[in-house]
């Protein structure tokens, strides 16, 4: 077999064997950024644009100090406006009751649980990226793991919402939580809607944690930075030197006193590993909880053996396509982000989506051919129902967006250029919200034809889940806004300049 | 530089890699004769025995196919999943994969008797069970003889094809140094996993879960997917450790490979324990009479203590030991445990396959002498047959392109 293939010269020239290439010359769309290498001989630079250390520091620290661009303020205040009109609702809900809602009999579970289960599921791509990944040492990691953690408090938080909303008596939401009281009122310890609270609870402590834990060096390189910027700060005004203060001031609070010493990063090092390996079983078993709720009980359609590994693959696919929504916008509107997350990083994100959506795809199918195969007529029917009854449309948009739209990944082109990835990406969030609607709407045709409804929801429903992606939105931009959004100090792990042994390296 | 490459040569000159002429020989030779003794007695068992003690003897031979089918399968997933992922450092480990892997046609040769002989144990194959049986009339499109032969020869015809096109591209580098075999195989292992799991699932289904055929679990494919991966990386770990010990292998598979094959262990472990719980947590949660007969049968009837045993044995016991970083450094200590699961997932097996076999007036029969000798048969055959295998070949991929990444090994943290 003949070794020529079109990268061949670059695997060569990554490899030093020959002299680094005119910029531009070598750019040829086979290997897009230059990352794009297959030769199995060649791993493809982590980092691009032969950025030294401090440049890194500058570039990543540069978002956070610098205005952003023009596009910052009207998409922070759209968001706003969408969580405020969500909170409207919310409040609208709470002063008139649970009936502005569209639940009906026998459905009594409708958009509020198909959100919840939505957002906690997309959480999980953070905690994967950042916790097994690690654990895994996947150094393609560095570039985007605080990003998607970021993501995963956010959607956690808004997950958290809609049970609390849901309860009807929202003043009565703390009965969530095993607090004694004098009426002697415990929560049902059987009920798998408990175990949902501690398992969200613990999986958001966890995360956050981790997410501010691995941040803490980041702060204070910004600490660091915003107290020399106000040292240096003659001719600048009043304000800004008030606002110059409130800065350093946070970001020291927040930094805890970090020192960059031996003995500190010792023991951050430790620990990350240590919070990566306590995170890691999260990942499996808050969904797994989460698909208890819906498993557990004995409606046909939900009583299922393969929910739990089944829902954590949908969560880590619909997780993995919320990510890819927000970086890759970011990347284009961020100067210098491309050279960070480079198209090798898109292209394994791609493919990781193309796993979890066959395991969504595989699910699908055992559940479809075993309930054939259980020859119990209910659960046939519920399966029947579920494809070909009242939501078949939902069932429809759900195999279109979940299990066919991730298989274009097969071929080079869809999973190396970013605008298909983005519109695919939004297709497979679509499609796994509609997963869980076609779980819920299950409950419309159960065991009594008497009672059989369709449930459609209200504009207060539609709307409460706009409010909490503009929820989500504005913490999100928040975090670009002030918040080191790539991980620096791990970032700078991963590059040939960290490593003593390399021509680049610092040891010289 | 130059000292790095001079010691590439080194750690991959045939003295390291290339196991002695007739190493092993001994050890296959023992091995193939305690297999051809322990089938005799199988056999001897089952014609001089009742009927009853015939099916006893064709479950517990199915249980020794199963064990190792489960090994080479879970072989040949991690050699795909190793090669999708693009992994460094299993470049030294992956040959001893691909030998198991490519054992394949040995279980294929397990598989006929059980084929031919299987309306002994799969009921659904005898009228007498079936007739006015409405529920198996319902599957019947799908449990009928033909189409579970037609199926066994698909399942077959695809893992052979991938296991000896996966081991020739491997071996094949080893001679002509091609690195983009390596591209190819990883290509290959892409479908090749997503056929995989659709294979070992209905597998699983046809071959195991339908000795009970009026039961299901859309979990079923998964628990075996998970077991079978996990104890092909503790054979792998066991291999390499034996190896070691021969005398190759120095600089090439270190401490540090295997405490990562240690973590992938744990890591299995865990998962096996996870689907195996979600199975049966749901189920018993559910309390629906169709579900639970068949845990209802391993909970009474004797097989209690089995099911404790390999609650324990199989999650609890290696969980706790392949916890602490020091057991999956020290390559006795890993050993032991790897063996120990190899065990426990052939009880695992057992405890799936043979609580399907009765009395003519429906009790249980436990373990005896004639489930020994009828699942050690196989086994000893398989692992006979898998010394001649290591020893015919280089350990190790030595023309792997990712062997430096695989020397350079090391964990840190």
């Amino acid at each position: 077999m003949s070794t020529v293939h079109p990268d061949e010269l670059t695997s060569k020239r990554l490899a030093g064997q020959e002299p680094e290439p005119q910029l531009g010359a070598e750019m040829h769309g086979a290997l897009g950024d230059g990352t794009l290498v297959v030769d199995p001989a060649v791993r493809p630079p982590l980092v691009l644009g032969n950025r030294d250390l401090h440049s890194v520091t500058e570039t990543i620290c540069g978002w956070a100090e610098n205005k952003p661009g023009k596009w910052w303020t009207p998409a922070f205040l759209t968001a706003n406006g969408l969580a405020a009109v969500g909170t409207l609702m919310i409040l609208y809900l709470i002063t008139t009751g649970v009936g502005v809602w569209g639940l009906n009999n026998p459905v009594g579970w409708g958009w509020a649980i198909v959100n919840f289960v939505w957002w906690v599921g997309i959480g999980h791509a953070g905690t994967l990226i950042s916790a097994i990944l690690c654990i895994f040492k996947q150094k393609w990691r560095t570039s985007i793991n605080r990003f998607a953690e970021a993501m995963t408090i956010f959607a956690v938080i808004c997950a958290g919402m809609f049970p609390g909303i849901h309860v009807g008596r929202v003043w009565f939401a703390w009965f969530m939580f095993p607090i004694p009281n004098s009426n002697a009122i415990w929560p049902n310890f059987r009920s798998p809607l408990l175990w949902d609270v501690f398992a969200v609870g613990t999986y958001f402590t966890v995360s956050l944690l981790f997410w501010y834990m691995g941040m803490i060096p980041d702060i204070a390189t910004l600490r660091d930075r915003a107290f020399k910027r106000l040292h240096a700060s003659s001719g600048m005004g009043k304000v800004q030197v008030a606002i110059g203060k409130v800065r350093a001031y946070a970001y020291g609070a927040l930094a805890m006193g970090w020192r960059f010493n031996f003995r500190a990063w010792q023991n951050y090092e430790k620990s990350y590993i240590l919070l990566a390996g306590i995170a890691t079983p999260l990942v499996l078993s808050v969904h797994s909880v989460v698909s208890f709720d819906f498993a557990v009980s004995i409606i046909p359609g939900w009583h299922t053996t393969i929910f739990p590994p089944y829902f954590v693959a949908g969560a880590i696919f619909s997780g993995f396509a919320m990510v890819l929504t927000l970086l890759i916008p970011a990347r284009e509107l961020y100067p210098g982000m491309k050279d960070f997350v480079t198209q090798r990083t898109l292209e394994n994100m791609c493919k990781i989506i193309t796993v979890t959506g066959s395991m969504v795809g595989f699910a699908y199918g055992m559940e479809f051919f075993i309930a054939w195969y259980s020859a119990s007529s209910y659960e046939q029917q519920a399966f029947i129902i579920r494809a070909m009854g009242p939501y078949w449309w939902a069932y429809f948009i759900m195999i279109t967006c979940n299990v066919i739209s991730p298989q274009v990944f097969w071929f080079k082109w869809a999973r190396t250029t970013p605008w298909f990835i983005f519109i695919v990406s939004i297709v497979v969030n679509i499609g796994m919200w509609f997963e869980r609607f076609v779980i819920v709407t299950t409950l419309s045709a159960d065991f009594l034809p008497s009672s059989w409804g369709y449930y459609s929801p209200t504009y207060v429903d539609v709307l409460t889940f706009v409010g909490s992606l503009g929820v989500f939105m504005t913490f999100f931009l928040l975090f670009c806004r002030f918040l080191p959004m790539l991980a620096i100090s791990e970032v700078k792990n991963v590059m040939p300049a960290a490593d003593p042994h390399h021509p680049a390296g610092g040891a010289h | 530089m130059a000292h790095a490459i001079a010691d590439k040569s080194k750690l991959l000159s045939a003295a390291n890699t290339a196991l002695p002429v007739g190493a092993g020989r001994m050890a296959s030779l023992a091995l193939l004769a305690l297999g051809g003794i322990t089938i005799a007695l199988t056999i001897l068992g089952a014609v001089l025995g009742d009927d009853t003690a015939k099916k006893v003897a064709l479950a517990s031979f199915h249980v020794g196919f199963l064990v190792t089918l489960g090994l080479a399968l879970g072989s040949m997933i991690l050699v795909m999943i190793l090669h999708q992922v693009n992994a460094g450092w299993s470049a030294t480990i992956r040959r001893q994969l691909e030998n198991v892997m490519s054992m394949i046609p040995v279980c294929l040769v397990f598989f006929l008797p059980v084929a031919i002989l299987a309306p002994m144990i799969f009921h659904w194959m005898d009228p007498h069970y079936t007739d006015g049986d409405v529920v198996y009339a319902a599957k019947a499109s799908f449990l009928n003889k033909p189409f579970f032969y037609v199926r066994a020869v698909i399942y077959f015809g695809a893992w052979l094809y991938f296991s000896q096109r996966l081991y020739r591209l491997s071996i094949g580098q080893d001679s002509d140094g091609d690195r983009w075999r390596s591209a190819k195989a990883r290509k290959m292992s892409s479908y090749g996993l997503l056929i995989m799991a659709l294979t070992t699932a209905f597998a699983a289904f046809d071959w195991m879960m339908s000795l009970d055929y009026h039961w299901f679990s859309t979990m079923f494919g998964v628990y075996f997917f998970a077991g079978f991966i996990g104890v092909a990386t503790s054979l792998c770990a066991l291999i390499l450790i034996i190896l070691r010990r021969a005398g190759v292998m120095e600089g090439l598979v270190t401490q540090e490979h295997l405490h990562d094959l240690g973590k992938l262990m744990f890591g299995f472990v865990v998962f096996w324990a996870y689907i195996g719980f979600s199975q049966y947590f749901l189920i018993w949660y559910g309390n629906i009479p169709e579900e639970t007969m068949w845990f209802q049968v391993r909970r009474t009837d004797g097989w209690m203590p089995y099911s404790v045993a390999l609650a324990f044995g199989r999650f609890v016991i290696p969980f706790v030991v392949l916890m602490a970083r020091p057991a999956r450094r020290n390559p006795m200590i890993l050993a032991t445990v790897a063996i120990w699961l190899l065990a426990f997932n052939a009880l695992d097996l057992f405890w799936v396959v043979r609580p399907t076999v009765h009395t003519p007036d429906g009790h249980s029969i436990m373990f005896g002498w004639l489930d020994a000798v009828a699942i050690l048969g196989p086994v000893c055959i398989f692992f006979g047959l898998l010394v001649r295998k290591i020893a015919s070949n280089p350990v190790v991929p030595v023309n792997d392109p990712r062997m430096d990444e695989g020397i350079a090994h090391k964990n840190y943290v």
